[in-house]
């Protein structure tokens, strides 16, 4: 699945998607079983992840992961085949902000800090020959470059050394921190 | 009365395994020897805030005769990656199967150490008990937050029982939440024995020193904290490759130097892979991948510094 499909989804469940955009989102999810199946996926684990108070979830989450395990649809989260997910929804552009604004509350913990100047010590000996040369863009000005955009040779090479970091680097969660494994491949092979 | 005996049972579980503190060095040390010590299974779901990612897994994790079996099935597509004694092997759609042999990286038991150091560069909160529940367990929160922009922070909730991470937000230094991690199923096999005992923990981490004569490569600039702790060259499917860790303690970088190929395309660029970000470039007929679950400026300024020594 793309990136932006992946926003697209993100912010329907979230309500904040404009309302041209939702129209196109729901023509598409008439035709599209997967992303049907994807959509109904992020409504159950947006539901956990915003509720930050799982135990009411629990029960309904874990029958809905096993379905989804077992092949089956999963269950209606109460959020989710909102009847105002199913039609054009009339967004006002005051609550599109408030809907913006309690995303970003979502995702911003209490207490939050004044972001902080970088440190920029470089107390690593200077090993530098002076002799490096570049072949492409400059250092100081690095392309911000979606994974999914490399050529498969630098896709496979970014998958291999994820999971070689990851194996000698350790890894304070475990399995888990082998999540992003993957990653780039199957952004990549969706958008192709 | 019924409470009562409630709140004495809890507090005679909690002194009997050991982890009635506050200190946050002790429930990360016991973090990390339960990740790795307890038997567990269990789903969690994820999500990322920079690209909307979000995804839920099925985990694994069995130790026998002293062995340790480990699978992760994301449900939903045929991702999978499995780890043993010998190996990680993953296998996704559209991708070639990865098979990576284990290495018994010093890192793995120098992590994490929290030492006077780490204080400079990190601030960690005192463990506190949270009213709510994760995965219906009761649970510890610990925070530690980064005090530059070299380095993520997390928000832990940790099983009260064993000290399992059951939930974790990766944190950037203005308190803006990365990527969440949650368990919403695991079942804990029990055993206060398999985790160690703080202080034996604690004794244990040392950051090891590399062999300061591998390798030819050496980054010359690092964010504040940060020291090379291994290089090693080894061959990967017959392409030999150079492998540098550099640490502050916390978070890890990786740098990995290898021939290019004459057709290889020169690309220089910094990408998101999920909590981990990512810096390619080519040097010298060279290609170099700085990878780790740090901000993007910090595998830029390690791998874009990154010199010939000889």
């Amino acid at each position: 699945m793309t990136d932006q499909l992946n926003s697209q989804l993100s912010a329907f469940v979230d309500e904040a998607l404009s309302e041209a955009e939702s129209e196109l989102l729901v023509r598409r999810l008439c035709r599209d079983a997967d992303l049907r199946q994807t959509l109904a996926r992020y409504t159950l684990i947006g539901d956990v992840l915003r509720g930050d108070s799982p135990v009411p979830a629990s029960d309904r989450f874990a029958r809905g992961v096993m379905m989804a395990v077992d092949g089956q649809a999963a269950p209606q989260a109460p959020r989710q085949l909102r009847s105002s997910h199913l039609r054009v929804r009339p967004l006002a552009a005051a609550a599109v902000a408030a809907l913006a604004l309690a995303v970003v509350g979502l995702l911003t913990l209490p207490g939050g800090e004044e972001p902080r100047p970088a440190i920029a010590a470089l107390d690593a000996p200077a090993t530098s020959d002076g002799a490096a040369r570049r072949t492409a863009v400059s250092y100081n000005v690095p392309v911000e470059l979606p994974a999914d955009r490399y050529p498969p040779e630098v896709r496979a090479r970014l998958n291999r050394h994820l999971v070689q970091h990851l194996a000698t680097a350790g890894s304070r969660q475990g399995l888990v921190n082998y999540r992003n494994v993957g990653y780039v491949t199957a952004q990549g092979e969706a958008r192709q | 009365m019924i409470s009562i005996m409630t709140e004495l049972c809890a507090l005679t579980a909690l002194a009997s395994a050991g982890i009635a503190t506050d200190d946050p060095a002790q429930w990360l040390e016991r973090m990390a020897d339960a990740v790795e010590n307890l038997n567990y299974r269990g789903t969690f779901v994820y999500t990322s805030a920079d690209t909307g990612a979000m995804g839920h897994m099925k985990i694994e994790h069995q130790v026998v005769d002293g062995k340790v079996y480990e699978k992760l099935t994301e449900v939903g597509n045929g991702r999978e990656i499995v780890r043993d004694d010998k190996a990680v092997r993953c296998r996704f759609e559209g991708g070639d199967p990865i098979v990576v042999d284990r290495y018994e990286s010093p890192l793995q038991a120098a992590l994490p150490a929290i030492d006077d150091n780490l204080h400079r560069f990190y601030r960690f909160s005192p463990v506190e008990r949270s009213d709510k529940t994760v995965a219906e367990r009761t649970v510890r929160i610990i925070e530690v937050r980064p005090r530059d922009n070299y380095r993520y922070g997390y928000k832990l909730w940790l099983d009260e029982r064993t000290a399992m991470p059951l939930q974790s937000a990766l944190i950037d230094s203005a308190a803006n939440i990365i990527e969440r991690v949650m368990f919403t199923t695991i079942d804990i096999a029990e055993d206060a024995s398999a985790v160690a005992a703080p202080e034996a923990a604690q004794a244990a981490r040392a950051l090891p020193e590399p062999d300061m004569e591998e390798g030819a490569w050496r980054a010359s600039e690092l964010p504040a904290g940060f020291r090379l702790t291994v290089a090693r060259t080894t061959s990967d499917g017959g392409v030999e490759q150079e492998h540098y860790v550099y640490t502050d303690g916390l978070a890890t970088v990786s740098v990995f130097v290898e021939r290019a190929a004459d057709d290889a395309d020169p690309i220089t660029a910094v990408s998101n892979l999920g909590s981990a970000n990512a810096y390619v470039t080519t040097v010298d007929g060279y290609q170099i991948t700085a990878v780790g679950e740090v901000p993007p400026s910090t595998v830029e300024m390690i791998g874009a510094s990154l010199r010939r020594r000889r």
